[in-house]
């Protein structure tokens, strides 16, 4: 069989741009959780989800403003600030 | 005398003799002065004065990064105010947890956080590094100016807290807040002046603004206590103006004058338009900032003095209660300072556009958009503050916007870019990533400038509607016309821009002091002659090259091609022999 040091299929497969691990689980978690809840609409149609159909009514009538995801992006700059800062103090 | 020349007196009267015994010193006294001071910086201070390792440059860095973060902070209380400004009512459900921020509530803390917060912050932060640096002397005391920034930030955080009180209580600790602000200011302004007093040379430029604005702010302020609480309804306002123009203006030219050379490596265009900028800055009075309602603002900062202030007050209009000889020579005066913006603004952008720099370097990018805006908004805030004073008060409505927009469009994009040009040499460390500043720097200015349109498009309707209900002899409190009312959420939206601009660019800081180059290890990738390298996108012409500011010596490049040997190319699936 041929060796791979020329331009054959091995050197095809082979990649030095593999995405971070982190990216790509997230990506099939994504993919997984839209399968998932279409699945649970075709098997249980009407029904809501267990437990979180539970929790949504809880901050209905709070959060029942545009302004919130606006206010919750601050807060996740905030807190991506405060935890650059403490990576950075503990790494110091 | 007239009210309005008195007080411009007094303040040219204390800044000169400021000059005067800065020149000449006290003799004897002055040394038991300085001795005294340090002392009082250093070891009056008892353990604190050794809580902080007192490190070259800590100080400023310090000051820098509290200030970067204080300014994501009024950054995003700004985006609140403006969003509650279209729907008061949108975060009413706070107040099962006792907190009543609804209306207005949002303004103060605002201020607050973007001023005395943001803004001030980093221009001392930028004072304690360009002073001592053109002084070539040490600070006097680097431990108790990085002391000084956690006090500030203490302070801000107690003020911001006391205005959501809402009682008097709060006031008392929110004017408590500022007042610990206004004490670390004092220090500063005496570590500032011991270090200065060590210098040889002649005073730089630079350090002529930042001195003038520290001791201008206060002698605004001893200009308004002397007049009394009987002229408050000039003198509060006219105080207001001169801290403005004097510190947040000719502290922030200072520092792009001072940043600028020191980035691009080339010297400003124009000494003579530097030395009338400075002059320029103390004789004229600049009419950004106004807007009646800083008057909670003043409230609070005042504290509980008997100052006069009352609901409702803003500057007194010619023949009512202040002389029209007054208002004519500070209408004179607020008209000569836009020439002084138009000479800042000539000799920068000029300075940038040579080194080629303009739209790759994150820091002369963003200078260069504030440079751009600080003429246009001191002729709109010349508009708005006039109308004022003359009585008529057509523009009345727009005045909030026109403040927001010289504040955000102007001075905080000189002081940022300034900050991030310096911030190399105080950390050692560049900037984490130039194309992520640059997008920063994209999302700040569109964000301002779009939310600056909308809400001035929203104020004229605002106007014709009002002008509409008086012709028809309708009168409904509180109505607004239906396309501000379009516009209002739309301008709030896109002030959301600023803040994810300013958010990007705190964390590009923030990142950089671990994982950002070594100052002075990055090539510059620009010459005082345009671009060392241009990236061709697509298909163009000749013009739009030159447009570009591409010059014989540009390296042309098509898309995608600058990148390492690592790229990876078109697969060869097969080799003839």
């Amino acid at each position: 069989m041929e060796d791979d040091g020329g331009y054959g299929l091995l050197d095809y497969m082979r990649s030095d741009e593999e995405p971070e691990l982190g990216r790509t689980m997230a990506g099939f978690g994504a993919v997984a959780l839209l399968l998932f809840l279409v699945l649970y609409e075709v098997l249980f149609p009407g029904h809501g989800l267990p437990v979180i159909s539970d929790l949504v009514p809880l901050v209905t009538g709070v959060m029942d403003s545009s302004i919130w995801f606006f206010v919750l992006g601050i807060m996740l700059g905030f807190f991506s600030l405060l935890a650059n800062i403490l990576f950075k103090a503990v790494q110091d | 005398m007239d009210t309005i020349i008195q007080m411009m007196l007094i303040f040219w009267g204390l800044l000169i003799l400021f000059v005067w015994l800065l020149r000449n010193g006290m003799g004897f006294v002055g040394d038991a002065l300085a001795g005294m001071t340090g002392f009082m910086l250093g070891k009056a201070l008892g353990p604190g004065a050794t809580l902080l390792e007192g490190r070259s440059g800590s100080a400023s860095s310090s000051w820098i990064h509290h200030g970067l973060i204080w300014l994501f902070v009024g950054a995003s209380i700004t985006f609140v105010d403006l969003w509650l400004g279209h729907s008061p009512n949108d975060l009413y459900s706070l107040q099962s947890w006792s907190w009543d921020i609804t209306g207005d509530s949002a303004f103060v803390p605002s201020v607050f956080a973007t001023f005395a917060g943001g803004i001030h912050m980093m221009l001392i932060g930028a004072a304690l590094h360009i002073i001592p640096r053109l002084a070539n002397q040490s600070l006097a005391s680097e431990g108790n100016a990085g002391l000084m920034a956690i006090v500030t930030s203490l302070g801000v955080l107690t003020a911001i807290i006391g205005t959501q009180f809402g009682n008097d209580i709060g006031n008392l600790i929110a004017f408590g807040g500022n007042a610990l602000v206004a004490f670390a200011a004092v220090a500063i302004i005496a570590n500032v002046l011991l270090t200065v007093r060590e210098q040889e040379g002649r005073i730089e430029i630079p350090q002529w603004f930042f001195l003038f604005g520290l001791i201008g702010y206060f002698a605004a302020q001893i200009g308004f206590i002397v007049n009394g609480p009987g002229n408050a309804s000039t003198t509060l306002w006219m105080m207001l103006l001169l801290q403005h123009g004097i510190y947040f203006g000719g502290a922030a030219f200072g520092l792009v004058y001072y940043a600028v050379p020191a980035r691009t490596g080339q010297p400003l265009p124009s000494r003579s338009l530097i030395g009338l900028t400075l002059i320029g800055t103390i004789l004229t009075v600049s009419p950004n900032g106004y807007d009646p309602a800083m008057l909670g603002f003043a409230e609070i900062a005042l504290g509980p003095l008997e100052h006069g202030v009352t609901g409702g007050l803003s500057l007194a209009a010619c023949g009512t209660e202040a002389s029209c000889t007054g208002t004519l020579f500070l209408s004179a005066l607020m008209a000569l300072s836009i020439p002084v913006a138009f000479m800042f603004a000539g000799n920068v952008l000029t300075a940038i556009r040579r080194s080629g720099a303009l739209f790759e370097d994150t820091a002369l990018t963003m200078i260069a958009f504030g440079a751009l805006m600080t003429p246009i908004f001191a002729i709109a805030s010349l508009f708005t503050t006039l109308d004022s004073i003359s009585g008529s008060g057509e523009l009345a409505t727009a005045i909030s916007t026109v403040r927001l927009g010289s504040q955000w469009g102007a001075y905080i994009p000189l002081v940022l870019g300034g900050i991030l040009a310096i911030l190399p040499d105080i950390t050692g460390r560049e900037l984490d990533s130039q194309s992520e500043g640059r997008r920063a720097t994209y999302f700040l200015a569109v964000g301002v400038i779009g939310a600056f349109v909308f809400s001035l498009a929203a104020d004229f309707a605002n106007i014709s509607f009002a002008e509409a209900m008086i012709m028809a002899e309708a009168e409904i409190e509180g109505a607004v016309s239906s396309t501000a009312s379009e516009l209002m959420p739309i301008a709030s939206v896109l002030f959301y821009g600023a803040v994810i601009g300013v958010l990007f660019i705190t964390q590009n800081v923030i990142r950089s002091s671990t994982t950002g180059a070594p100052a002075g290890t990055l090539e510059v990738d620009f010459d005082i002659l345009g671009p060392q390298n241009y990236v061709l996108a697509g298909p163009t012409t000749v013009r739009d090259l030159l447009t570009a500011g591409v010059t014989l010596d540009t390296m042309i490049s098509p898309e995608d091609s600058s990148d390492n040997d690592d790229h990876v190319g078109p697969t060869h699936l097969f080799e003839e022999e």
